[in-house]
This record gives structure tokens, C-alpha cells and sequence, in this order.
């Protein structure tokens, strides 16, 4: 299957495996059929689709958007370094625009929008994939470099 | 002021919780500890955000605290107002383990049309937090008049 005309080749090592990471790497992400259709330095986009498996009521449940979003933030930091390093998320904030039926095909998207002082900066969108209707925003900070594997996130 | 439990609210929760199937996948359940209600995550590997320090993701973190604070609403309103979720500001304090998390959620306040709360969670020690978020929740009764939103 050829790749999205986005997405540069050869990748670098870091884009790669954040690529990898969401795309067959995770169960959760595994199950909501992520494709990549925008990788470069600092920015990644993904096509998924939600199924009905995590609605609440007739739409996909919001909290699957700050999932997603916490994630594709954080791999878009590790598209602007140049070699990979642990990063968790300090803090989150999502908007909720407005509601999608579970199977529509989403497109989302972040930028890192800078690093200062080993934390970096994210923003990112939730969209309907053919409508280009917002479905949710959200920013994050990271910490670059975590201290230890276990005990701490800061 | 912040209404009272109803002495029938774990009922509603649980029927509630039952007809979510994201509140399944997230494992939800709640006790109530006189008028203060504890919801637990009921860990499942399905949560792990990184497989290789096995960590919970920090968006099921956020999930679960967003859901939790809207059923608080939900257990302090009447049953035909409309509550919808508009923002989340999640702080992750501290790496969490593979286990269960438990939380409680503070209303700051329940108005007509907006209700602002703010939900702790933590695992082994309560008095060790490891995440808090705030949410923000669209409230629609039914006797609202429409907005400007809904007429253009």
C-alpha cells in the first residue's frame, strides 16, 4: 500500500516510530484503525474511525477524542527532536466542538508548537474527514526527557 | 447551592452505567460515602498508554475524570436536563501504576446553563493525587428558552 502523498520518504528514525507507535504498536490505537496522513517536522495528522464500542448513547463518547489527542500531541513532539526520548503529558486541556456518530472517518491532527526549557508545547483538532467540521481542540504541555521510567512523570 | 443525593442514586448510576458502553470499556463503578460519591477505573490492560513502563494513558486518565464529573452532575440534576461536556483541563500530578483509580468530584457550581466541577483522582493513597481536571458542562433544561446559537 503506498503512503499518503504527506508523508515524506524515507521518514527519520524519531517520525518512524511515533508512525509505528500509533499506527500497529498499541491495542487501543490498533482498534481505531489509525493511518497516517501527514508526517513532518513538529506536525502528524491520522485518519481513524471511532466504532460504536466506545459510545455513550447515540455518538462516539468525547473522553475517545482527549485520548487521541493526548496522544497524537504528544507524537508530534517527538517529530520535532531529533532522536527519541520519553515525554508525559503535564497537562491536557480538550474542547469539545460538537458530537460524531461512532465508524465517521476522522482526520487528527497536532503541531508541536515549540520546546523551551525541556517542556513542549502542543495544539492539535478533531475533524469530520469530509465535512472538515471541528469536532474537538485541544493543548498540551510535555515534559521532554522524563527523569525515571516509573516513579515520576516530572 | 449543590443539591442533595437522592437516596435512590446508585440505582440511577448503575442503570446508567450499564447503558454506556464507554463507561464499560472504562470499567466504571461507584460507591456512595454519605453524600460524597467515589468512582472507581477498574484497570484493564485496554488502558495502558505505554506499553513498556505500563503506565496508564493519560487520556483514559482524562476520560475517566471528565466521566466521572459528568455523572456527578447527572446524580444532582433532574432526570430530563440535558448535560453535555464542553472542556476538560486535565493536570497529570504523577505516574500512575497498573492499577485500579478512584476519584471524587468537587462542584463548584451547578447554574441554569453552565456548571463548573473539578474531579481528583488517585490509586494507593488518596492524599497522593495523581491527576485533577476541570470540566465544564453545558446545562439544557427543558424549559430553556433558545440561544442565539440555535436560531441562526
Amino acid at each position: 500500500m503506498t503512503e499518503h502523498p504527506d508523508i515524506p520518504s524515507p521518514l527519520s528514525p524519531v517520525q518512524q516510530a511515533a508512525k509505528a507507535f500509533i499506527e500497529s504498536e498499541h491495542p487501543l490505537f490498533r482498534s481505531l484503525g489509525l493511518k497516517a496522513t501527514r508526517i513532518s517536522e513538529g506536525e502528524i495528522s491520522f485518519r481513524l474511525t471511532v466504532p460504536a464500542g466506545y459510545s455513550d448513547g447515540d455518538y462516539v463518547h468525547s473522553g475517545i477524542m482527549a485520548i487521541m489527542l493526548d496522544t497524537i500531541l504528544g507524537n508530534a513532539v517527538w517529530t520535532s527532536l531529533d532522536r527519541f526520548v520519553p515525554i508525559a503529558t503535564i497537562n491536557l486541556k480538550t474542547d469539545y466542538f460538537s458530537k460524531v456518530a461512532p465508524d465517521t472517518p476522522l482526520i487528527c491532527s497536532g503541531i508541536c508548537e515549540g520546546i523551551r526549557d525541556d517542556v513542549a508545547y502542543s495544539t492539535g483538532r478533531a475533524m469530520i474527514e469530509k465535512s472538515g467540521e471541528l469536532v474537538a481542540m485541544a493543548a498540551g504541555t510535555f515534559m521532554v526527557g522524563t527523569r525515571s521510567k516509573s516513579k515520576s512523570r516530572l | 447551592m449543590i443539591p442533595e443525593l437522592p437516596a435512590d442514586i446508585l440505582d440511577k448510576l448503575d442503570r446508567r452505567i450499564a447503558a454506556s458502553e464507554m463507561a464499560g470499556w472504562l470499567n466504571l463503578s461507584v460507591i456512595r460515602e454519605d453524600n460524597q460519591l467515589i468512582y472507581t477505573l477498574g484497570f484493564d490492560e485496554a488502558h495502558i498508554g505505554n506499553p513498556v513502563i505500563r503506565a496508564i494513558h493519560g487520556g483514559v486518565v482524562s476520560t475517566f475524570l471528565e466521566t466521572a464529573s459528568w455523572y456527578e452532575a447527572y446524580a444532582r440534576l433532574p432526570e430530563d436536563v440535558n448535560i453535555n461536556v464542553t472542556s476538560v483541563h486535565t493536570n497529570f500530578l504523577r505516574s500512575t501504576t497498573p492499577t485500579d483509580v478512584y476519584a471524587s468530584v468537587s462542584i463548584h457550581r451547578l447554574g441554569r446553563r453552565f456548571g463548573f466541577l473539578e474531579a481528583t483522582c488517585w490509586q494507593e493513597d488518596r492524599d497522593k493525587p495523581v491527576a485533577t481536571a476541570e470540566t465544564g458542562i453545558r446545562i439544557k433544561r427543558p424549559d430553556e428558552k433558545s440561544s442565539l446559537a440555535d436560531k441562526t
